[in-house]
């Protein structure tokens, strides 16, 4: 994972930079998407759409996308880096 | 003509249309032929031994044609005046039976074109009104395209003070006027909306009846303007439609139902020490007079003062209340939406934000306490103290601050004047939702590019662009979380979230630049 370019979808910057630092794999990055997502409350959510559209394009590398871990997962990610 | 003119055309004849309904509306209030007969005063004197002691007198008021307000007042007032001199302190009117009796007279009385044509003068005015202002509103659904467009605000007479906002305000300003102090002079409004009242609780209209139509009304009108305006956000979609619900369901509806169900008079949602009456000794009584349901009525604003207010504030933050519930609230987001950068932003007016609205809410604890003491040593203990308390304080903060300049001033000093500078719910909940809750508004690492659209639109007068600037979260006592500031953002920096209570004071992160890279320090 180097940059992003998310299509004018919001994502959490502390997120991205860290998975940048990390070099985590874009595979591995899209299974954790909710992690990042920064859209207002109460917006329709694009993350199943994104994976279902990975899997279509590489069906050798088919990915799930975990559950969503809530702001509180976000949090603890962030302080599990900076420690 | 192509579809785009159509539409500006509606729009046109739309603002046509309601400034000749406000033409009509104001032609109406200010005609008066009065003529008052024995029998209108028997109907409306319902207390028998008040009318006892008036119809000596009644020959000086009837049978002659009064072409002027002011003289059937002062001459009614008169009488009632006389009549009470001769009644014992339990059995006079005081001023509060003399305004409903002299309010009752004036409306059967009126003569002219008004008796009869009621309904007529209420669809020339009130209905054809909300509906060229829905003429103007509607076709913006496709005049403008979803999202945020702001352009002109500071060029349009009306959202920039200029001549057209501050006559708006003095209309305003002078409407609260009326409705408080002086509702016989506004007597014919009062008629035109009185099918409507009895249609729902059977009783004639008084002047807060003719003020919660309207109040309503905005609400509901101004409120399709505010949908079609953020129609791309879901979070403004719900929040709007919200308060649009409690305004006519609990708001208006159901306290009207209730009276017609002969129990009291009460919305549910109208909270102390916002609802500054609710512990008054009258209030107190009736809900113990009003059985199983006076008796929930009583528990539910209890609960909800003392226990909802901080455990929903905990989850969500005081957004829960003032923007998605409350009528003020209501109000501000629908009605005031137009003025809302008109707030002011500095720190001065913070720091004067801070005293006034927290002395409201020490001057209420302090009153209500002061009550209750006195209610429950059967009135021994500060004799009328407390009456006069109450007195000063309806009039000053509940009719003049809430009212007057909450409403009032909406041109001039943007939408949310009451909920800032004088609520004390909001003083109240804006304690909890900064020391113990889990809201904040997060900043996005270092992505604010400075344009201030945020600061621009807070109505609550934040300079939300100072935090986010420094990539530090916004956790401001005053913050009603409209989420307006996330919406203005071109770049998406702000989120209105509810999460953990560790780390939301975050440190500021965005100035932390290096050689290689920008550090961000979470
Ligand atoms: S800070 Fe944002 S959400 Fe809070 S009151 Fe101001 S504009 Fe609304
Ligand atoms: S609107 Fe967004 S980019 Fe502009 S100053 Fe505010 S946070 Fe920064």
């Amino acid at each position: 994972m180097t940059g992003f370019n998310v299509l004018g979808m919001r994502l959490r910057q502390a997120v991205c930079e860290n998975w940048i630092l990390d070099g985590v794999s874009v595979t591995s990055a899209l299974e954790h998407l909710g992690e990042a997502v920064f859209d207002p409350e109460l917006f329709s959510k694009h993350e199943n759409a994104i994976v279902t559209a990975w899997n279509e394009a590489n069906p050798a590398q088919r990915i799930t996308l975990k559950k969503k871990r809530g702001l509180y997962g976000v949090f603890q990610f962030l302080n599990l880096q900076k420690a | 003509m192509n579809k785009l003119n159509i539409l500006k055309t509606i729009r046109f004849a739309g603002i046509l249309f309601f400034m000749i309904s406000m033409f009509i509306f104001i032609f109406v209030v200010s005609y008066s032929s009065f003529y008052v007969t024995e029998d209108i005063i028997r109907e409306s004197v319902t207390e028998e031994h008040h009318l006892a002691a008036i119809l000596p007198m009644a020959e000086q008021v009837t049978g002659k044609t009064y072409d002027s307000k002011r003289e059937i007042i002062s001459d009614l007032t008169g009488i009632m005046e006389k009549a009470d001199e001769g009644l014992s302190n339990d059995e006079k009117m005081w001023s509060y039976s003399q305004g409903v009796y002299r309010m009752n007279i004036m409306k059967k009385s009126v003569t002219g074109f008004l008796p009869g044509n009621e309904f007529l003068f209420l669809w020339q005015t009130i209905i054809a009104g909300c509906i060229a202002a829905l003429m103007f509103i509607l076709p913006g659904y496709w005049l403008r395209r979803p999202g945020i467009d702001n352009d002109g605000v500071y060029h349009r007479s009306v959202s920039n003070r200029g001549w057209i906002g501050i006559t708006l305000g003095f209309m305003l300003v002078a409407f609260y006027i009326f409705i408080y102090w002086y509702p016989e002079y506004i007597v014919n409004w009062i008629i035109l909306v009185d099918p409507i009242s009895m249609a729902i609780s059977g009783n004639p209209a008084s002047q807060w009846f003719l003020y919660g139509v309207l109040y309503t009304l905005a609400i509901l009108v101004m409120g399709v303007r505010m949908l079609i305006r953020y129609r791309h956000s879901n979070y403004h979609l719900v929040r709007t439609g919200s308060v649009m619900f409690f305004q006519l369901g609990f708001a208006f509806l159901l306290p009207e139902i209730l009276v017609a169900l002969n129990k009291p008079y009460y919305d549910f949602k109208d909270l102390w020490p916002l609802n500054y009456d609710f512990f008054y000794g009258w209030q107190i009584d009736q809900f113990l007079q009003s059985g199983s349901l006076g008796m929930f009525m009583l528990l539910s604003g209890i609960g909800l003062s003392l226990v909802g207010v901080p455990v929903l504030t905990y989850f969500y933050g005081k957004r829960w209340y003032c923007s998605w519930v409350c009528g003020c609230g209501g109000l501000a987001e629908t009605l005031g939406d137009p003025f809302r950068h008109l707030s002011d932003k500095t720190l001065k007016a913070w720091k004067a934000e801070r005293w006034i609205v927290h002395g409201v809410l020490v001057l209420v604890v302090v009153m209500t306490l002061a009550t209750l003491i006195n209610y429950f040593s059967g009135y021994q203990l500060l004799g009328n103290l407390t009456q006069q308390l109450q007195q000063w304080y309806g009039f000053f903060i509940g009719a003049a601050f809430a009212g007057v300049i909450g409403v009032g001033f909406y041109p001039w000093m943007g939408s949310r004047v009451w909920c800032r500078f004088g609520c004390p719910l909001a003083a109240y909940l804006g304690l909890v939702q900064r020391f113990k809750s889990r809201f904040r508004i997060t900043t996005n690492g270092g992505q604010c590019i400075s344009c201030g659209n945020c600061s621009t639109y807070c109505e609550m007068g934040i300079d939300v662009r100072w935090y986010a600037q420094r990539g530090q979260n916004i956790i401001r006592s005053s913050c009603v979380g409209c989420g307006i500031c996330a919406s203005v953002c071109p770049r998406g920096v702000l989120r209105l979230e509810n999460g953990p209570e560790e780390g939301r004071f975050n440190e500021p992160a965005a100035f932390d630049l290096s050689e290689d890279k920008v550090k961000v320090n979470f």
